[in-house]
């Protein structure tokens, strides 16, 4: 059978086209692993959004 | 993920210690009803998730679940260890359950990773994570649940949104969802550093202050909205369980439903059979004018002639005097005019033809009058007529009475072994958890519109603070992680519809190519899906195939279950029990020939009756190894391989 799975990445990066969104490089895929990474953790989600601040806020420092 | 080991240890049917070793490639598993079938397939969900459902969807206590013959033999305890790979990555997963004579206590889990055993909180997150329970119903699941699937056609029912939950969970869309439930939680920090910062500075106090005010006004609606959201699932639970329990006695509740109505039909019989027992005694008091009618009517015949005649005759006696008069004035008495010799001719011709009348033939009789009054009230009552018709209605209505009593009696019979209380207190459950449900709905639809309103005051107050831009280098950090977070918001937000539709598509199309490998009807083109996920079946001439069969439902739903696996982001082992029970020979075939290729790891556990050995010649080269539950005795049940390969 032939591999007909959408790719999340992909659909994002078309999402943010879409929205007329510039992201910092990067960012979706760091977002998106950490999201991958963690999501069975339901009760552990406090942890997971102080990690998520972080790279936001690290990327809203790198931005031009 | 494959299943590299199951040992099963005083398990159910199965005594004393038995293992399948095993890697991926298709396993059958023979054995008739009873030889421990399901077991393996509840023996491999205990290990995961700690509990045993029987059939009938309802607990197994472990005191039932331990083997007869190790009872007896003073055994008091059953295990289940499953290895499994997934990757590189090594489980071992053991769940033990101990019974003392105290009671019973909770199972114990043991999980290894690579050798190393994990801590108890990391045990149940490793479980979800290799196979949530959610989602098992896409791995290990039961031939004649299958048909559950075709719930999903129809998308308002509470047990199709909790199948299309498990099915988004399997196809990876939490991803998204906890996403954007992280990010809306890193805004609300983000928020309070912005207020907290301006109320720091001199200028901006005021703003902070109503900034902080809105947040934590924000944050208490979000909980009280968290709180009805739970309340709400709470209620779908309730409503969830509450159907399934009456699923069971659907054709019972119909039938009482049957019976309530024939006991208000013999409630209704009754009352009309009291009216017309009322009517008939009222005309039997009267029925006695009827006997007597008959001694009576010569006699009023009589009096009708004799009355006639004494009319007759004071007709004929005013007719005479008439004539006689005009003759004797030479005048017409009628009309006034002078008669001529013609006109008295006439009138003595008239006289003459007219009979004489006595007087006493002419004289009123108002004896016979009153004589022929009071008999007329005799005759022609009609209430023996009346008695003898409502006879026949009694009669008609008594044995109406009596069939219905009787079917009811039946009905009573046949429903004597339900729980008529336990069904009862489950539908006012039921009811009940339904009306809160709709009140849950319109308190959490209010609390979204105050929510709403909240938010605006909060950005107008965020929008002032960022706008004055007195905070500094650190309020320009601040708003841009804010803006960024935003971005990041909606750019999730639009790739969760984007992803699911993309995903629905993916599904779709997998599934009508795995249902063109199964189905043997021609006419069939394709599978279409609906916002649940639930597949129609499509014609040649492009219309919908409406009143599937059972057979057609189970091709349908193995169909949407291999599309799943394909699309999985996790995929695992798939084990069938009894999934022909439905199917013609050539749709058997047809899935025998597929099952290899439905996932890495597949179980197939049958019977004789559904699958012949001349049916796995099919497919005896891709079988990896075949077992046999071969019966001890009552107790005690044997796996063996069979060496037919």
């Amino acid at each position: 059978m032939e591999e007909t799975r959408p790719d999340l990445l992909e659909t994002l990066r078309a999402a943010a086209t879409e929205c007329g969104v510039s992201l910092p490089e990067g960012l979706l895929e760091e977002v998106l692993r950490l999201e991958k990474e963690t999501t069975e953790q339901d009760g552990a989600r406090g942890m997971i959004q102080v990690r998520l601040r972080t790279v936001l806020e690290r990327h809203a420092e790198e931005a031009p | 993920m494959i299943i590299t080991s199951l040992k099963v240890k005083d398990f159910g049917i199965f005594y004393g210690s038995q293992q399948l070793s095993l890697g991926p490639g298709l396993y059958v598993i023979h054995g008739r009803n009873g030889r421990g079938k399901t077991t393996l397939l509840n023996a491999i969900r205990w290990s995961l998730y700690g509990h045993y459902i029987d059939r009938q969807r309802r607990p197994v206590a472990p005191v039932v679940m331990l083997n007869r013959q190790a009872r007896r033999e003073g055994t008091n305890g059953f295990s289940v260890e499953l290895r499994l790979q997934e990757g590189s990555d090594q489980f071992l997963i053991r769940r033990s359950q101990v019974l003392s004579g105290a009671g019973v206590p909770p199972s114990q889990l043991y999980i290894e990773h690579n050798g190393y055993p994990l801590t108890a909180g990391e045990r149940e997150r490793v479980v979800t994570q290799l196979l949530s329970e959610r989602v098992s119903r896409f791995f290990l699941f039961d031939g004649e649940q299958l048909q559950n699937y075709e719930l999903l056609l129809s998308q308002e029912e509470t047990t199709s949104q909790m199948i299309k939950q498990g099915i988004e969970e399997i196809l990876g869309l939490p991803v998204l969802d906890n996403a954007l439930f992280d990010l809306a939680a890193v805004r609300t920090e983000l928020n309070r550093r912005l207020a907290r910062q301006a109320r720091a500075t001199q200028q901006l106090q005021q703003v902070g202050m109503r900034a902080e005010q809105a947040q934590s006004e924000l944050d208490s609606k979000q909980a009280d909205i968290a709180g009805l959201l739970e309340q709400q699932r709470e209620q779908e639970r309730i409503i969830r369980e509450r159907d399934d329990f009456l699923q069971q006695y659907e054709s019972s509740l119909e039938q009482m439903k049957n019976l309530e109505a024939l006991d208000a039909k013999v409630v209704d019989l009754r009352t009309q059979r009291d009216q017309l027992r009322e009517e008939r005694a009222d005309h039997l008091h009267h029925v006695w004018r009827d006997i007597l009618a008959a001694a009576v009517e010569p006699k009023v015949r009589d009096l009708q002639q004799r009355l006639e005649r004494s009319e007759q005759a004071r007709a004929a006696q005013a007719a005479r005097e008439q004539v006689q008069r005009s003759l004797l004035e030479g005048r017409c008495v009628v009309c006034g005019r002078d008669l001529d010799a013609d006109h008295e001719s006439h009138l003595s011709e008239e006289l003459d033809r007219l009979p004489e009348v006595t007087e006493g033939e002419a004289r009123p009789d108002p004896e016979a009058v009153t004589q022929l009054a009071q008999l007329s009230r005799i005759i022609n009552t009609g209430h023996a007529e009346a008695v003898i018709r409502l006879d026949r209605s009694l009669a008609e209505i008594g044995s109406e009475e009596l069939a219905r009593k009787q079917e009811a009696a039946q009905l009573r019979q046949a429903l004597q072994n339900l729980p008529e209380n336990e069904v009862t207190h489950a539908q006012r459950e039921r009811d009940q958890a339904q009306q809160r449900l709709g009140r849950l709905l319109v308190a959490i639809e209010e609390a979204e519109r105050e929510k709403g309103g909240i938010e605006d005051r909060l950005r107008r107050a965020q929008d002032e603070i960022r706008r004055s831009g007195a905070g500094g280098g650190q309020q320009n950090h601040l708003s841009r992680s804010i803006d960024l977070t935003d971005d990041l918001h909606r750019v999730f937000d639009l790739a969760k519809g984007n992803f699911r539709d993309d995903l629905r598509i993916a599904v779709e199309t997998t599934a009508t190519e795995v249902f063109k490998q199964l189905t043997n009807e021609p006419n069939y083109s394709r599978l279409a899906i609906n916002d649940s996920y639930g597949l129609q079946i499509i014609d040649a001439n492009d219309q919908v195939v409406v009143g599937r069969s059972a057979g057609q439902e189970q091709v349908v739903a193995l169909a949407l279950i291999a599309a799943l696996n394909r699309n999985a982001t996790r995929r695992g082992p798939v084990m069938m029990d009894t999934p022909f029970g439905r199917l013609d020979p050539t749709h058997r075939t047809n899935i025998l020939r597929f099952l290899s290729h439905m996932a890495e790891q597949v179980f197939l556990l049958v019977h004789g009756g559904e699958v012949t050995d001349e049916d796995l010649c099919v497919i005896r080269a891709s079988i990896n190894e075949h077992f046999e539950l071969r019966r001890d005795d009552t107790d005690r049940t044997t796996i063996i391989i069979r060496s037919d390969q």
